[in-house]
């Protein structure tokens, strides 16, 4: 009985006071977020970037460059570790929910993350998607877009009814990060070394470190998606979701681009390939009327750290480049700009 | 399926709440029948099978000897039974070691031969099932049991799913009557049981792989680490072994419980110990009987004389060294201890013959020593038992005892340290009874916010609920 009653205080708790804990990336982010936004003055638009890891870590929007003369928008990096449309539809559903409502949202778009040319693959969300993290409002939503919606609405509820098991890993990092195991110091990663302005500082991507190590890290991510270079197809999952984000982004009148981020793997990719992801990205752009900023080729492959995040540096100059380049043209209205590709 | 996993709590809940709701005695041992197949079935099916034949087998024979009276035929039965049992053990288990075993002593002589590794699963638990079937027909054999005449009885017998895959190792005197007898709902016991079995889970999923953290890396390579690191490996080692056996043991005894069944007690605080022969009396105490019992004795036991105890001491332990894995390192394990416990019998006669050496041993300080020292005789021990060869187990030990330059663990010990007190608390708490005597004061509801926070601290700290157990591997 009294283990009951502390699994249901543990969950009004991560309800209420502590539901930081039931989502602590999203969450953190959103609070940073909320503070900017206190902080901002009224005309400033605000710029959210939606997108992965890739977004997350390799976008510093403290480093945008200030236009002077104008009001500069405030940007806010909503990057989520292993998100794919799914997750992005996700996030701008819990933002609005929170009426937190962007002039711009900036959608990453990598298709090599949700390609389902191979035969079985499940769609990332399927399997990056913790069931602990989401809410009841949350699951109705991601159940149009699970390949297993039952297993997802099970493991939901398996974990709301110990949550003291289901969230022992956050708990743990919360307030004794020390007791973590060896394979999960890395695990709060995603929400441990954010700033205010949502961009994910991890330590580790300080410097490129041993040549040696680079080519190893690089080679591993290189042989991860050996299998999906040969063609494109995307996931209908993932097609849907981010179909129906930019369907709502319409309906709300939030204005929105595409963005593709830097690509490390673009050499891998066969001509067919290649081709098959452009057409797609611009035949979404064009039949939502929505821009494209097509940034693969502006990073060299020596500023991954891994081949999907930058090192600290790139991250920087990066930055730069798209607030110059990208952003400004796309809020003065002339995203024709951004789309030609540059020479890494 | 093991005790941790949810699959097994689902099926395990199933089966109790089922087999209390059943009236008729008969039915119960029937689904336990039923359950315990579907348990061990749920690793291989096949296997199952080969448990259920050679458990029929036994049947068989164990009817044929109370049948026979005849000494010569009684013989020839108990030699198939014996033969049959360990050729099975022997087919399974140890046919790569001896034939790779062969094959370097035929190399070192200089014949240039080569033997297949012969691709054969390992049944489960098969070291316990087989040493629990030998028993039976040796009892049966000695008299000292009637054969069992129902084949159900004797089949939940062997394959009694808390005991079937890691002990504790069952005597059928003890467990068959217990099949026979009806059994009544009991609060008290179930209680009983649940505490046991959280004990278990406890000892298991916080302490036992937790510990398997420090000492996993460093068993690894251990050539790679310094004295410190290594010392570190090693008691985390010490603790683990002991929290993941007894805490199966207790898992195992808890489920029984719950299911009106009583296994006898496979730990009673070993690393309380004061010599060697304690600490055997106190670990493993179902497999350390089960070797005194049908090899010691019958080998002669102590009874002719000192030099031919030590030989049976050597034989009894090489084969307890064995009998936990098919590797040398294992039976160096149990000749270690064997020299160990030739040694103490020694000292224990010096002690008798110098009246102020035994007074001193006898004094607190003496006693704390004497625990210290077995402990550590113990860790060092287990440092062969855990290496995946005799060499790289004693150039271990050589880096622990002469000291080395090396790696530290690149882990936090804040975690090891508040384990190592925890368990070294809790043996001093029930060692000297404060725990039994709190438990029966305590009020029931401090009891039960008690048990409370053991689940929750257990879930909250468990690290991979699929982690095998230690003991599965034998």
């Amino acid at each position: 009985m009294f283990f009951v009653l502390s699994q249901v205080l543990l969950t009004l708790a991560l309800e209420s006071r502590h539901s930081a804990l039931r989502d602590p990336e999203f969450n953190r982010k959103l609070a940073s977020l909320r503070r900017q936004m206190a902080e901002r003055s009224g005309e400033r638009p605000l710029v959210v970037l939606l997108g992965s890891s890739q977004v997350g870590v390799n976008s510093r929007p403290d480093r945008l460059p200030r236009s002077p003369g104008c009001s500069s928008p405030l940007v806010f990096n909503f990057g989520l570790c292993s998100a794919d449309p799914v997750l992005e539809r996700l996030c701008l559903e819990r933002l609005l929910r929170d009426q937190i409502h962007p002039d711009w949202l900036l959608i990453e778009v990598a298709p090599l993350f949700f390609n389902a040319s191979v035969a079985g693959c499940p769609p990332m969300a399927d399997y990056t998607i913790d069931a602990n993290r989401l809410r009841w409002r949350d699951l109705q939503i991601l159940r149009r877009y699970h390949s297993e919606p039952r297993r997802l609405a099970r493991d939901w509820l398996a974990d709301r009814l110990v949550p003291c098991y289901a969230q022992r890993f956050v708990i743990l990092s919360e307030y004794a990060h020390r007791w973590l195991p060896p394979s999960l110091q890395t695990f709060d990663y995603g929400w441990r070394f954010l700033d205010e302005w949502g961009w994910c500082g991890m330590p580790d991507y300080e410097t490129l470190g041993p040549p040696r190590q680079w080519e190893e890290r690089t080679a591993f991510q290189r042989e991860r998606f050996r299998p999906f270079y040969a063609h494109f197809r995307p996931h209908q999952s993932c097609d849907r979701a981010l179909r129906d984000l930019l369907v709502i982004c319409r309906a709300k009148g939030i204005h929105t681009a595409l963005m593709l981020m830097p690509d490390f793997f673009r050499s891998c990719h066969s001509p067919a390939a290649m081709a098959e992801m452009d057409r797609y990205v611009a035949e979404i752009g064009a039949e939502n009327h929505v821009p494209v900023l097509d940034m693969r080729t502006w990073a060299p492959d020596t500023g991954f750290w891994d081949g999907v995040h930058f090192v600290r540096a790139t991250t920087n100059s990066f930055t730069a480049e798209f607030g110059r380049e990208a952003l400004r043209p796309l809020l003065q209205g002339k995203p024709q700009l951004v789309q030609r590709e540059k020479n890494g | 399926m093991t005790f941790c996993s949810r699959e097994f709590l689902g099926f395990f809940a199933g089966v109790l709440a089922l087999y209390w709701l059943m009236p008729w005695p008969r039915a119960r041992v029937l689904l336990l029948l039923a359950a315990s197949i579907g348990f061990y079935a749920s690793w291989n099916v096949w296997l199952a099978t080969i448990i259920i034949a050679s458990t029929t087998v036994d049947y068989g024979i164990a009817r044929g000897l109370d049948a026979c009276s005849s000494c010569k035929w009684r013989r020839v039965l108990i030699s198939v039974s014996v033969c049959g049992n360990l050729g099975l053990l022997g087919y399974f288990k140890y046919t790569n070691f001896f034939l790779h075993s062969l094959q370097q002593a035929l190399n070192a002589a200089g014949a240039d031969v080569g033997f297949p590794v012969l691709r054969i699963v390992v049944p489960i638990g098969i070291s316990f099932y087989t040493f629990e079937a030998i028993s039976y027909t040796v009892d049966v054999y000695r008299h000292r049991i009637q054969a069992e005449r129902n084949l159900a009885h004797l089949l939940v017998f062997i394959l009694f799913f808390p005991h079937l895959v890691s002990g504790p190792i069952v005597r059928a005197r003890d467990f068959l009557p217990q099949i026979r007898r009806v059994k009544c709902w009991d609060w008290l016991r179930l209680e009983l049981g649940v505490q046991y079995f959280l004990m278990g889970l406890f000892k298991k999923l916080v302490i036992a792989d937790r510990m398997a953290m420090f000492a996993d890396p460093v068993f690894a390579n251990p050539s790679a680490y310094g004295t410190g690191a290594l010392w570190i490996g090693t008691l985390a080692y010490t603790i683990q072994a002991f929290c993941d056996f007894s805490g199966y043991s207790d898992m195992a005894i808890g489920a029984a419980h719950m299911l009106g069944y009583k296994l006898s007690a496979n730990f009673n605080l070993p690393y309380l110990a004061m010599n060697i022969t304690e600490s055997w009396r106190r670990w493993h105490i179902s497999l350390s009987t089960w070797l005194r019992d049908y090899v010691f004795v019958p080998l002669g036991g102590s009874r002719r004389g000192s030099p031919r105890t030590a030989l049976n001491l050597f034989i009894t332990m090489g084969l307890c060294g064995l009998w936990h894995g098919a590797s040398w390192n294992f039976v160096v394990f149990g000749l270690v201890h064997a020299g160990l416990l030739t040694g103490h019998r020694a000292f224990r006669v010096c002690c008798e013959r110098y009246g102020w050496l035994s007074r001193r041993l006898d004094t607190a300080p003496g006693k704390m020593g004497r625990v210290l020292v077995t402990f550590l005789t113990w860790a060092l021990a287990l440092v062969l038992f855990r290496n995946s060869s005799v060499a790289q187990g004693i150039g271990m030990l050589s880096g622990m005892i002469a000291g080395r330059v090396g790696a530290s663990l690149p882990l936090p010990l804040e975690s090891w340290w508040v384990l190592i007190v925890l368990v070294a608390v809790c043996h001093a708490m029930a060692g000297s009874g404060i725990w039994q005597k709190s438990a029966y004061r305590l009020p029931y509801p401090v009891i039960g916010f008690g048990y409370a926070c053991v689940l929750v601290i257990t879930l909250l700290l468990t690290l991979d609920v699929d982690k095998p157990f230690i003991y599965f591997q034998f």
